[in-house]
Order: structure tokens, then C-alpha cells, then sequence
């Protein structure tokens, strides 16, 4: 039995402390996901917080066929999706006042690199999203394939396909991929 | 044989490092006598670097349990394990039951004595209330049933026949 089922069974069990240590495990690669997926500070936290509310109703009703983390990717994905989806029909009145927590470790760069890196955040934003999910949970998660295809719900030729349209996209709206 | 146009939608699984030995030397090879095909894989392989270094995001550790439990609590959708004494909630509520059908039983019982009384007027149901002790009062209270409706609910066992 690998570390996460262990912690899923702790929690079943009625320990809150298994629940807890899988949300500090996995609370980063969450808002690194969902952040590369949704663009904005703000709304990854909001978002990250669903997804492990989401998580916490649902363990009870997690099969284990699949690992933990697939799982917890694939509600990250769909919340996310449905987030957006939301706001397209809504007028976004963003709450300066709100609290952020998240530590952007990229605001002690220099402003080029730091330009750059947001660059590479608006490129993302421009693809469609199906394209955006797969390439990130490659290239900013590290899955592979087969993982992404549990996660997205889809075949692993479809996940290929995705990804290569995306890094083609990508590769047009970035003026020098390459460069640091 | 692979030619450019396989090639290329096999570049993105070549660079993942998905693919199966016979097809990657096959597509080496290929890479090496195609300049277009070798600049597409360039290209990719730019996007998929620039990702690779695209900024880390954090939070402070106990952050966002502290915004799940008080998220959880706010809204009552705390489920019995993140609670201080989980098993007693558990507990607590599984044996809400057990009070009110005592309650429901001696009130019966109660009603069915004072049910001799052939003359039964409105002063009754406040002696009736009166005689329910406080723990009594408290399991009802808690059980979200009003004095009003143990009245109700003990004349209605007897048919309204005070009334």
C-alpha cells in the first residue's frame, strides 16, 4: 500500500490528520495546475480550495483503482473548467481587499525574466483549454501519458495529439521559447 | 519508412520520452537527414523547456487546511470527523432517536391518565407542559421539537379527545 492510500485509509478511519497531510502534499502541485490553467493568483486559490473540498466529501467514494494524485488532478481539471466556464457568463469584480496567500517565487527575478514568464502564463491562457490541460499536466506536473489520459478522461493518442497542437500554438505565440 | 508528415505528429511522444525503442531510432534517423522536421522538433522542444521553467507558485503550509476547516464549519458541512470529538458527534446523533421515543412513549402514557378527565380546556395543555421535567425539555429542545408540538403530537395520539 503506497503513502496516500495509507492516508485515505487514516481518514476513513476517522483520523482528520490523513486528510490533512494529503492537502499539504499535494496543495502546491494543485495550485500549480490550476494556476497555469486559470492565470490569476486569486482565483487558483479559490479554485485549489474547491478542488480539496471536492476531494474531502468525495474520498469516501474513491475506488483506489487509480492513484490519489490522478484523481485529485482530474477534479482539479473539471473544477477549473467549470470555474471558467462560469465566469465567461459573469462580470468579474475582483475583491482587492481579499487576503492572497499564494508566494509568487518568480517576484524576486529581474523584470525580463520576469516578463518572460508571464509571457509563457498569456500563451497558455490563448490555447483552448482541452490543449491547455494536457500540456500542463505534462510539462508543468510531469505525468505521463497514461496518467494524463486517466486524469483528462480521454485516450493516450488523444493526449498526444493534444499536446503536440498545443506546443505548436504555444511555440506561435511566444517570441522566443527558448529564451531565459 | 516514416515520412515528415508522420514524423512530425510523432515528435511530441519522442519528446516525452513515450515512445518504444524501434520507433525512436527510426525517427532519429529520419531527424537526421530532415532540416524542416529537426527545426519542428527545436521548436517544441523550446515550448516544452519554457514550461518546464515557468514560475512555482506556494502556499504557506497549514494555510489552506486553516481556510478548509473554517471553510467546512461556516458553511455546516462539517462531517463528524473534523470535529474535536468526532466519535461523540457520531454518536450524539445516532442516538437523537432513542429520547424522543421515550419522550413520545411517556408522554402517550401521560396523555392516556389525563385522558380520564372528562372536561379538558386550554389551562390543561399548560399543566400538562408544566409536568415535563427540564432534562425532558432540554431533549426536546434539542431534537427541534417545540413544547407546542409534544402537545399537539400527544393529543393526537389520543384523537383530539380533549377537544
Amino acid at each position: 500500500m503506497n503513502e496516500d492510500n495509507k492516508l485515505i485509509g487514516q481518514f476513513l478511519a476517522g483520523d482528520i490528520k490523513g486528510f490533512e497531510m494529503l492537502v499539504k502534499k499535494y496543495q502546491n502541485r494543485t495550485l500549480n495546475i490550476v494556476y497555469s490553467l486559470v492565470g490569476n493568483d486569486r482565483d487558483s486559490e479559490d479554485i485549489v480550495q474547491e478542488v480539496f473540498i471536492k476531494a474531502y466529501h468525495g474520498l469516501g467514494g474513491f475506488r483506489g483503482s487509480a492513484q490519489f494524485s490522478t484523481w485529485l488532478y482530474r477534479i482539479s481539471v473539471n473544477t477549473t473548467y467549470d470555474f471558467l466556464r462560469k465566469r465567461r457568463h459573469t462580470t468579474v469584480h475582483e475583491d482587492v481587499s481579499k487576503a492572497k496567500a499564494v508566494i509568487d517565487e518568480s517576484s524576486e527575478l529581474s523584470l525580463s525574466a520576469r516578463e518572460k514568464k508571464e509571457e509563457v502564463q498569456k500563451a497558455l491562457d490563448s490555447i483552448p483549454f482541452h490543449y491547455r490541460s494536457a500540456v500542463v499536466l505534462k510539462d508543468i506536473e510531469g505525468l505521463g501519458y497514461a496518467d494524463i489520459a486517466r486524469a483528462l478522461g480521454c485516450s493516450i493518442g488523444t493526449v498526444e495529439s493534444r499536446i503536440y497542437r498545443a506546443r505548436q500554438l504555444l511555440r506561435e505565440k511566444l517570441s522566443d521559447p527558448g529564451g531565459r | 519508412m516514416l515520412n515528415c508528415k508522420k514524423v512530425k505528429k510523432l515528435l511530441s511522444r519522442y519528446l516525452d520520452g513515450e515512445m518504444d525503442e524501434a520507433t525512436s531510432r527510426e525517427l532519429k534517423a529520419h531527424l537526421e537527414g530532415c532540416v524542416s522536421c529537426a527545426r519542428e522538433l527545436s521548436g517544441l522542444n523550446a515550448v516544452k523547456n519554457a514550461l518546464a521553467a515557468k514560475e512555482r507558485k506556494a502556499l504557506p503550509e497549514d494555510y489552506l487546511v486553516c481556510r478548509l476547516k473554517e471553510r467546512l464549519h461556516s458553511a455546516e458541512e462539517v462531517a463528524p470527523k473534523w470535529q474535536w470529538l468526532p466519535d461523540m458527534g457520531n454518536l450524539s446523533r445516532r442516538l437523537i432517536p432513542v429520547p424522543v421515543a421515550v419522550i413520545a412513549v411517556s408522554l402517550a402514557f401521560l396523555s392516556a391518565t389525563l385522558g380520564e378527565f372528562d372536561k379538558v380546556d386550554i389551562v390543561d395543555n399548560y399543566l400538562f407542559q408544566d409536568n415535563l421535567s427540564r432534562a425532558e425539555l432540554s431533549i426536546l429542545e434539542e431534537s427541534n421539537v417545540t413544547l407546542d408540538s409534544a402537545t399537539r403530537i400527544v393529543f393526537g395520539i389520543n384523537g383530539n379527545q380533549w377537544r
